[in-house]
């Protein structure tokens, strides 16, 4: 029974870079605990040799998906299927992130041209965005889902609907709100380095910005848990 | 005779199709190999934009070697633009693709683990690897910026110059490594010469191509030896042809082997060949690797500028940047002209490998084509980025190089 009580997860790569994986291996101090005790991971072909998609508790996706690549279409739809939870696993399959500039033109497949998240396609129960997602939010969220610990998990189920992102998101629905505290923390969390605080506010270089969306999604007056800041006021 | 397909392949970075032809012994009469991984088309994305975009972008053609593209990506750009990097400059960046070799070979070794490491000992070697990789993945956060996707790797140089005192705990930080490095090595070059694989297995005939023992050398990557072809002129199998997702490169006309087995040939007189021999190589240049990193800890200069002037706007040159990654030459090409990058082309460690690889199952059981497969580290995200020309003949590449 203690077996059976593991989670089982799967990870599935579409069309990404398998950084956000490397993240997750990025956790050294727990990886071979989190491997060989805490989870069973019973699909992913870049972590085990298992073909057959079986049912699943958790499906971690990474990237975004091929409109024109049939193999791919034919494999997310067999994981919400198959899957309890669909998290979309960085960026990529999250927001898009920078296969947003994706136009095709590119041998040895140049109709391959339309990326998309993989929420314009699928239901997906949650996402933890970045480019890639640091070592500890992914330890955290596994850990969370581990203990069933949805309140820690609230803003990441809520992204699952933030698709079209951009470091503009910083100046339209932030600055241009009158919400900005200048803090500076989008600056902080740009992964690219794209952002500067110039004035007190922040300043993007467009040049540098692949639309990953975790300057919006750091930025603490994008997240707004109504119901829970009323009753902690009593409102 | 039968045929065996393995689709995807696994324990390696991207999708891929291994197809082998078996006779009655089932043993491997003929391999294919080749990617079926959806092309983003980075080359595309990044033609029309500025030049600072290209290595944010193109360094997200893979996360398990982002270093090797975003040195690949600056130095093509650095050399359209005329750009003398600062000494400094290239230290740093020396600096920062040594310590990912140690990291990225670490990780190969976490994804062979099933294959060689027993089952009361993998708790240990996870272990291994990963404090390996700790330390070394910081080296790349505290010199590039970001560990995966570095930020710091620019266009003349670095963004910044480390400080004295990350200097030093840096390099007591690699010193203290060492022992754990050799000890690691030695276990997996054990592992592996212990595990009785097939003697001969995944030998070939094909030439090895390296440019540099560790960093990479432009100067030693001649266009004129080097042709593409699309995949239909390379399988003989029209439905292989079609589903391939990337083309052919050739050096001399013919399909090589790049990597750390190929860059021991090429510079250390390594003469072994097959799957053990480049797991060997691949654990033995990690020691290599760390010992540059250390020298060059040692003899940077913390006050030196690390990165140079430049005026953007370019010249329509042909710019080469050619980079030993973990998994062999990676070379990229840039044309920068008005400000915006014209042309742009990403040659590969995977894409050189992947005609070499199906043919080096042959002549053994198809239980082995994996072990095979894998002893070249493949990672097929990288090997979908590839230039196009879409011609066998040699003049015409190079007539279309000019004039684009």
């Amino acid at each position: 029974a203690e077996e059976n009580a593991k989670p089982r997860i799967g990870y599935i790569h579409l069309s990404g870079c398998t950084g956000d994986a490397m993240s997750l291996t990025e956790n050294y101090d727990i990886l071979a605990e989190l491997l060989t005790n805490m989870v069973d991971i019973v699909y992913g072909q870049t972590l085990v040799d298992l073909w057959e998609m079986p049912e699943m508790d958790l499906a971690l996706v990474e990237g975004s998906v091929c409109l024109q690549d049939e193999h791919s279409l034919h494999e997310l739809k067999e994981l919400r299927e198959k899957a309890k939870l669909v998290c979309a696993f960085g960026s990529c399959a999250a927001t898009g992130c920078f296969t947003r500039y994706s136009r095709g033109g590119q041998q040895a497949q140049p109709s391959h041209e339309s990326f998309v998240p993989i929420a314009d396609l699928i239901d997906v129960d949650l996402a933890i965005p970045g480019c890639p997602p640091s070592p500890e939010i992914i330890a955290k969220a596994v850990v969370a889902l581990l203990n069933n610990d949805m309140e820690y998990l609230q803003p990441m189920l809520d992204l699952a609907g933030y698709t079209e992102a951009c470091g503009c998101d910083l100046q339209t629905k932030v600055v241009n709100q009158g919400l900005c505290t200048g803090c500076g923390t989008c600056a902080m969390a740009c992964q690219t380095r794209a952002l500067d605080m110039t004035n007190g506010r922040p300043e993007l270089n467009s040049d540098r910005c692949i639309k990953c969306g975790i300057c919006y999604v750091q930025c603490p007056r994008s997240w707004w848990p109504e119901e829970q800041i009323k009753k902690e006021l009593g409102l | 005779s039968e045929r065996i397909v393995i689709s995807p392949t696994s324990r390696q970075e991207g999708h891929a199709e291994l197809v082998m032809e078996v006779d009655d012994e089932g043993i491997v009469t003929k391999g294919r190999y080749f990617s079926i991984t959806p092309v983003r088309g980075l080359e595309k994305i990044v033609t029309g934009k500025a030049p600072e975009t290209a290595p944010v972008i193109v360094q997200r053609i893979c996360g398990v070697c982002p270093i090797p593209h975003t040195l690949a990506s600056v130095e093509a750009i650095d050399d359209s633009l005329d750009i003398e990097v600062p000494k400094a400059g290239r230290l740093l960046r020396e600096l920062t693709l040594a310590a990912h070799h140690v990291n990225s070979h670490a990780i190969h070794h976490f994804l062979i683990a099933p294959d060689f490491v027993p089952e009361n000992l993998m708790a240990d070697a996870i272990n291994s690897v990963s404090e390996i990789r700790k330390n070394a993945q910081y080296v790349v956060d505290m010199v590039a910026g970001e560990g995966i996707h570095p930020s710091d790797v620019r266009i003349g140089g670095m963004a910044d110059n480390i400080t004295e005192l990350a200097r030093k705990r840096l390099y007591a930080r690699l010193k203290q490594l060492k022992p754990k490095v050799d000890e690691h090595v030695e276990l997996m070059i054990g592992l592996i010469e212990d595990k009785g694989l097939p003697k001969g297995l995944g030998v070939h005939n094909q030439p090895t191509l390296a440019s540099h023992q560790i960093y990479g050398d432009r100067t030693k990557f001649d266009l004129d030896r080097f042709t593409e072809v699309m995949p239909e002129s390379w399988y003989d199998d029209p439905e292989i042809a079609k589903r391939a997702c990337s083309t052919i490169p050739l050096y001399d006309g013919r399909n090589v082997e790049v990597g750390p087995r190929a860059r021991m040939v090429e510079f250390q007189g390594f003469k072994e060949r097959g799957v053990v021999a480049q797991h060997v190589a691949r654990a033995l240049e990690m020691k290599t690797a760390l010992a540059r990193a250390i020298e060059i800890l040692d003899e940077l200069d913390t006050s030196a500028p690390v990165r140079a002037d430049f005026d953007e706007r370019g010249t329509g040159k042909l710019g080469v940047g050619a980079i030993e990654g973990p998994r062999g030459l990676d070379v990229h090409m840039a044309q920068v002209e008005n400000g915006k990058i014209q042309f742009y082309s990403a040659l590969v460690p995977t894409t050189w490998n992947i005609p070499t690889m199906g043919p080096a199952t042959e002549g053994f059981h198809h239980e082995y084509g994996p072990h095979v497969i894998r002893a070249y580290d493949p990672c097929l995200s990288c090997a979908t980025h590839v230039m196009v020309v879409d011609d066998e003949d040699r003049s015409v590449i190079r007539d279309e190089m000019v004039r684009l």
